[in-house]
């Protein structure tokens, strides 16, 4: 009984924890695509040792689900850099 | 006077921008030292091979394309790579190529390079902003070559400036891989980036040796616990014969990977 009840609530806290962190990318996904759509046409960055512009990069950004987790990852983690450097 | 040799290979639109800002730090260098410059053009990995032996540089600058194991001269060409990464030994290699830091700084760190400079993950640049990122870049050797010898403290100024960049930049994009940039960068040298090691037996050896404890091979290490194994026995009297010949086998392999390493160097 207490196995399940255990399991049950471990069940219900993951799916809110997925169900926040999904909806919290959803809109980081959204503010990015924004800014890459307001972005001037020559606009262009290198990543390695691929050019990416204005075009491919909204077009990958779409498509490409991988893609996408990079760019949000590192939008996230320079929100955090940028938070944690202010209180220090 | 230092001497440096600084490689800037240039085959695609990428490394135009790389073979950019080498010419600007070799700028900063050339009041300080002597600079080799070879570049501008697909580079051969004779000719960095023969530069190396023959200008004998303390410095090795490399920007171009890199991988965790290589650095390139042109699209199918290693320059530098895990088989020749000996030739850095004793020298500070400066390098702005992608995930070279990886295993190329490693082996290198382990073949006595002084200090590996580089970068474990792609490098990232957002072009209208590359001259903020060239100074990024540069920032580390010149910091250095103005008097500051500790390389920690030297990585403690770079990343305060790569700090003082990304808040500077306007551009949320330049920010971005700014950061992302600056925590891949890596100065793998005694007290700095030491690789590190999941094997018991090299940690082990890193804290009685200190950074020589990355230069012990495998062979060398099982070679000296064979010896230690034959001359209990031997001196125990538990099987004399079988102790010396365990002796006789370790000590061969030993004087073998001496000898190995002789030839190498």
């Amino acid at each position: 009984m207490h196995y399940f009840l255990y399991t049950h609530y471990l069940k219900k806290f993951l799916c809110t924890l997925s169900n926040y962190t999904y909806y919290s990318m959803e809109e980081v996904e959204r503010v990015v695509l924004k800014y890459l759509m307001e972005r001037p046409p020559d606009f262009k960055w290198v990543f390695g040792t691929q050019v990416f512009d204005k075009k491919t990069t909204i077009e990958r950004f779409k498509k490409d689900a991988e893609f996408r987790k990079m760019i949000v990852e590192n939008v996230i983690k320079l929100a955090v850099d940028l938070f944690t450097r202010e209180i220090e | 006077m230092l001497k440096a040799l600084a490689i800037y290979p240039v085959f695609d639109h990428v490394t135009e921008y790389s073979a950019k800002w080498c010419k600007k730090l070799i700028e900063h260098l050339k009041s300080k030292c002597k600079v080799v410059e070879v570049g501008g053009r697909r580079v051969k990995r004779e000719e960095v091979e023969g530069y190396i032996k023959g200008e004998d540089p303390y410095i090795v600058i490399f920007y171009d394309h890199g991988r965790e194991g290589a650095w390139f001269g042109s699209e199918g060409e290693h320059v530098i790579d895990l088989r020749n990464v000996s030739l850095l030994s004793g020298r500070i290699a400066y390098s702005m190529s992608c995930r070279s830091a990886k295993i190329l700084g490693r082996e290198a760190f382990k073949k006595k390079c002084k200090v590996f400079v580089g970068y474990v993950e792609d490098f990232v640049f957002n072009v209208k902003d590359e001259e903020i990122f060239c100074r990024a870049v540069n920032y580390g050797l010149i910091i250095w070559l103005e008097g500051e010898e500790d390389w920690i403290n030297v990585k403690r100024k770079w990343i305060d400036y790569w700090n003082k960049l990304i808040d500077e930049a306007d551009d949320p994009w330049t920010k971005m891989w700014l950061r992302h940039d600056r925590d891949s960068l890596r100065i793998i040298a005694e007290g700095v980036d030491e690789p590190e090691t999941k094997c018991p037996a090299r940690k082990t050896a890193v804290k009685l040796f200190g950074s020589a404890g990355w230069r012990i091979s495998r062979e060398t290490a099982v070679s000296v616990l064979f010896f230690a194994v034959g001359f209990t026995m031997a001196v125990l009297d538990v099987s004399r014969v079988l102790g010396e010949i365990i002796m006789l086998f370790s000590y061969t392999t030993l004087i073998y990977e001496y000898l190995k390493l002789i030839l190498n160097r």
